[in-house]
């Protein structure tokens, strides 16, 4: 009946299981906490720059290299190509021209020098530039505007980011006219890895229909995704039959017999009902959480073992399941404690990491001690194999040197803590491989670093909304009442303001020129005349200051712009303003800006926060699997003495690992510091076996038992120095300089404080 | 800006080497992409003769340019304005009567920039390349006139073609800028001189 009920369950489970979708997204390394963290990473992630597929390609006719990737890459995967500004045949100056009444607030009107000897200088001026080599392009803009309005105008638009674009023929070229760039907007989030890899496919595929020798250069957030998920899936490969065969080998020289196949189930089928459990209950897991997977196999194959040389015993399997159990369930309630610990993260992988381990050891507990004996029959062979059965506790009494080791052994934790320094760029917990790295380089090098600009978002529940709000923004940033305005400030607020402000500003048009148009129009056409100009000339200009201006659309080339710095999906629109990383708005105008609605975003200062987010975060869980492994290893062992030789190599396992952390200068990261518990939890364990057995006769044997489980941590965990990824490694690193040091303390350290007499 | 800079570069590249069109037999465009290859360096004096309908009478300017390989230019206007540019390397400068000259740097000016791939590319004539541009056509052979069309609609917009006259003796007599809006640029050069030695200092300062 028990193995029918197990076997229908592990059908069950790997059905399950084959519905479990693999997912990196970076957002499950982000903390809860504090909620405006995670609105500001929402915000970042939006933004157009983070969403699209940004490639560079060089050559020859980098123009039509760019329509040839451009045709290549339509598909299924993008929703948008851009090579350049949508083209309306007008030319930008033109178009920028029709636009002044509307791009022109009251104050720049205001400023307008309209004297006696002003108009006559302006005018000049434009019969300069009629007769200069750009002349020819300023016609219609000379007829429009021969007072040089739109100068005002242009000043707003003054990035010095915006000098490295060329617009080419409906392209965007660099300063040399070497590159073209393309902006490729996917439909799928860059956090869909599997979506991202066939987008990076895409890429790949399309860019074979370049000819030999193209410079192409592709960044974006869908490269990283991609990379991230093919490095876990390959470490995945390559990281869990490691871990497996390395078990088998070491359950064939522990066991010796058959039954080493029995015992490998268990922590096969912990692998799979952790697995189906996740899929359960989230549907969807990391590939980081799965990679824990390895760690879950070398920790559930110590109770298989434990119950195997249990029942191998004199007494027969019952009488060794009677002696295990509370051993083991002791062993377990640590190992679960820890895992626990891990659930108070705010961080969803490391949260999710605990929830997968917990089911795991549950389950292989259960099959360890519900359907292992049934299978076990003892084997001659081994019958004298180690039985990890405890004697009852007896008295023990430590040597002189535990008392001033306990000190030593804080005060060094302290020293070696303090020294060691916190990494909390989530990016160095991704995967990126140097030809990423690389591309990306060149890419700001080329392109300039939008990146790594500070931003101001502003959020509406449709474009006219965000529209509103982005020109509330920049009137404030450009408030001298409210401080220093910043050096520049790319927006689409100048180019494109809401219909709202629109209409402001042509009533302000309408009546900055009612009391002024006769008197303009007078002097520009004397001066006109002085000067050569024909009769109609500026025909359209005293059209424009007599005539209510018109509701014109926005120019073209601002289309490229919107595509820049405007994100829309079902929840809204979001502008972006990007402004130089180092400014830093005044104590009034920041209180503006939050009132208009604008969260300021820096990717610096973001990961900045993020770091003292991880830290609190690590802090509080790592405070509490401490607290949970002190308070439960004393309720176990239930004597200070005891206690304080059990506690002994978790401490010197914290000891050992920020030792390395701290000799090495290298930096700990999210999960260096998630690993921390679970070593202090199994290190414990060792502890509480060994004091357990301390005197017996059971104690050699206890002490190879200890050694054989942690032969099978290290091998589970050290399979994960195998893995490529960042976190998997982090982890792997962890839990083997721990471990290796705990079972050292455990095995040769504790019998030498325990005082002679006594034991 | 970009119109005429058209103009200047399609005169840059046509000059030198349709100056000895005439003596050729073979195809003319063929035979000014060899002759190009020995150019380096160009000077000439102009005039410029602006005919458009926002004047009500053509207004004639003059002034000179200077060229010099790999990356040098000076365009000048004398009268009835003093103003210009330099181009020199990574940098330049553009002036206005006796104003302090403007500096800026070639790599963060898209217009500069592309002045400098194109005069440095073109001067090394290539048919093929000025025919992605433009269209070409050899109207009359005497004199020589060469017509471009531009092909992109957004040059197109502003400009209908660029006429290009030389002598019998193969030197630009002048160029012809016919405006899509009706009006129309004539600049006539003289004193076409082809691989002259150039004061460096001409390409420093105004």
């Amino acid at each position: 009946m028990v193995f029918l009920c197990t076997a229908l369950l592990c059908l069950l489970a790997a059905w399950t299981c084959s519905r479990l979708v693999l997912s990196e997204d970076a957002r499950s390394l982000m903390p809860d906490s504090p909620p405006e963290l995670a609105r500001s990473f929402a915000l970042l992630q939006k933004a157009p720059f983070m969403q699209r597929v940004t490639i560079s390609v060089g050559g020859q006719d980098p123009a039509a290299l760019a329509d040839t990737l451009a045709e290549a890459l339509k598909g299924p995967e993008f929703k948008q190509i851009l090579t350049g500004p949508p083209g309306d045949g007008k030319n930008p100056l033109d178009a920028l021209t029709e636009q002044l009444p509307t791009l022109l607030d009251r104050e720049d009107l205001e400023s307008l020098d309209l004297s006696p000897a002003a108009i006559p200088a302006a005018l000049e001026q434009t019969k300069k530039l009629l007769l200069s080599p750009a002349g020819p392009a300023c016609r219609l803009s000379a007829a429009l505007d021969p007072l040089n309005l739109r100068l005002l105008a242009l000043k707003k638009f003054a990035d010095p980011e915006l000098r490295r674009y060329r617009l080419d023929g409906g392209h965007i070229l660099s300063p040399d006219g070497g590159r073209a760039l393309i902006l490729a907007e996917p439909h799928a989030p860059m956090s869909d890895s599997a979506s991202a890899a066939k987008v990076m496919a895409r890429v790949e595929e399309a860019a074979r229909t370049l000819p030999a020798g193209t410079e192409l250069l592709v960044a974006g957030g869908h490269r990283h995704s991609a990379a991230n998920a093919t490095a876990i899936k390959g470490d995945l490969e390559r990281v869990l039959p490691v871990s497996f065969v390395l078990l088998a080998v070491i359950f064939i020289w522990g066991i010796r017999s058959i039954h080493c196949l029995t015992a490998l189930a268990v922590p096969s089928l912990a692998l799979l009902f952790a697995c189906s459990g996740m899929a359960l209950l989230y549907g969807g897991v990391s590939g980081i959480v799965i990679g824990f997977g390895a760690v879950l196999l070398g920790i559930s194959a110590d109770y298989a073992l434990y119950v195997f040389f249990a029942s191998q015993g004199p007494g027969g399997v019952l009488s060794g399941l009677n002696a295990v159990c509370k051993p083991l369930l002791m062993s377990a309630f640590t190992a679960l404690a820890a895992f626990a610990a891990l659930m108070t993260s705010g961080i969803p992988t490391i949260a999710g990491t605990a929830i997968f381990s917990i089911i795991g050891l549950l389950c292989a507990l259960a099959l360890a001690l519900v359907v292992l004996p049934l299978l076990f029959r003892p084997v001659a062979a081994s019958a004298s194999a180690p039985s990890p059965v405890p004697v009852p506790l007896r008295p023990v009494r430590t040597t002189k040197s535990l008392l001033p080791l306990w000190p030593c052994v804080l005060g060094a934790i302290l020293l070696l803590g303090a020294g060691v320094t916190i990494d909390g760029d989530i990016r160095n917990l991704g995967y990126s491989t140097p030809q990423i790295r690389k591309d990306e380089e060149n890419l700001r090098r080329i392109w300039g670093d939008n990146a790594n600009r500070a931003m101001l978002a502003a959020q509406g529940e449709d474009f006219a909304a965000a529209l509103e709000k982005n020109d509330a923004i920049w009137r404030i940033l450009h408030d001298p009442a409210l401080g220093t305005p910043p050096e520049y400030a790319l927006s689409l607020a100048p180019m494109m303001p809401s219909e709202k402000t629109r209409e402001e500003r042509r009533q302000s048009w309408v009546a900055f020129w009612q009391a002024r148009s006769q008197s303009t129009l007078t002097l520009l056409e004397d001066a006109a005349r002085e000067l050569g100009f024909a009769k109609e000339a500026f025909a359209p200009f005293a059209a424009s200051l007599l005539t209510p201006p018109g509701n014109t659309r926005p120019p073209a080339f601002t289309g490229m712009l919107t595509a820049m710095l405007c994100a829309a999906d079902a929840a809204g629109a979001c502008m972006y303003t990007m402004l130089p990383e180092h400014f830093v708005p005044s104590p009034s105008m920041q209180e503006s800006l939050e009132a208009a609605g604008a969260v300021r975003l820096s990717t610096s200062g973001f990961r900045e926060e993020l770091s003292a987010a991880i830290s609190g975060d690590v802090k509080r869980f790592g405070l509490c699997s401490l607290l949970v492994l002190t308070v439960t290893a004393i309720l176990l062992v239930r004597s200070p003495a005891r206690a304080a030789l059990a506690l002994l190599p978790p401490a010197a396992a914290l000891c050992a690992v920020l030792a390395v952390f701290r000799l090495s200068g290298m930096p700990m990261n999210l999960f260096h510091i998630a690993a921390l518990p679970l070593v202090m939890g199994l290190a414990v364990n060792y502890g509480i076996f060994v004091v357990f057995a301390l005197g017996g006769a059971q104690e050699p044997l206890t002490r190879k038992a200890v050694l054989l489980c942690a032969l099978t941590s290290c091998a589970g965990f050290g399979s994960l120095f195998l893995a490529r990824h960042p976190a998997l490694f982090s982890i792997g690193l962890t839990v083997l300089v721990g471990l290796g040091t705990a079972c050292a303390v455990a095995l040769w350290g504790i019998p030498r404080l325990v005082a002679k007499g006594e034991e | 800006m970009r119109v005429f800079f058209s103009c200047l570069l399609a005169f840059l590249l046509l000059c030198p080497g349709l100056s000895s069109f005439a003596r050729a037999e073979e195809d003319p465009l063929r035979l000014l992409q060899k002759r190009t290859a020995a150019i380096n360096s160009l000077s000439a004096d102009f005039e410029q003769e602006t005919d458009i309908p926002l004047f009500s009478a053509p207004v004639t300017s003059q002034g000179r340019f200077l060229y010099q390989s790999p990356a040098h230019l000076r365009w000048e206007y004398r009268k009835p304005y003093r103003s210009g540019f330099i181009i020199s390397g990574e940098t330049g400068l553009n002036w206005e009567g006796d104003q302090k000259p403007r500096f800026f740097k070639v790599a963060e000016n898209p217009q500069a920039s592309l002045i400098f791939k194109q005069i440095s590319a073109r001067l090394r004539f290539d048919p093929a390349a000025a025919e992605k541009e433009y269209k070409v056509t050899l109207t009359t052979s005497s004199p020589l006139t060469v017509v471009l069309e531009p092909r992109q609609a957004e040059v197109a917009a502003v400009l209908r073609s660029l006429t290009f006259v030389f002598t019998e003796e193969g030197v630009a007599e002048s160029v012809t800028v016919d405006e899509a809006g009706g009006g129309r640029t004539r600049i006539s050069f003289t004193n076409v001189r082809l691989n002259p030695a150039i004061d460096p200092g001409e390409f420093q300062k105004p």
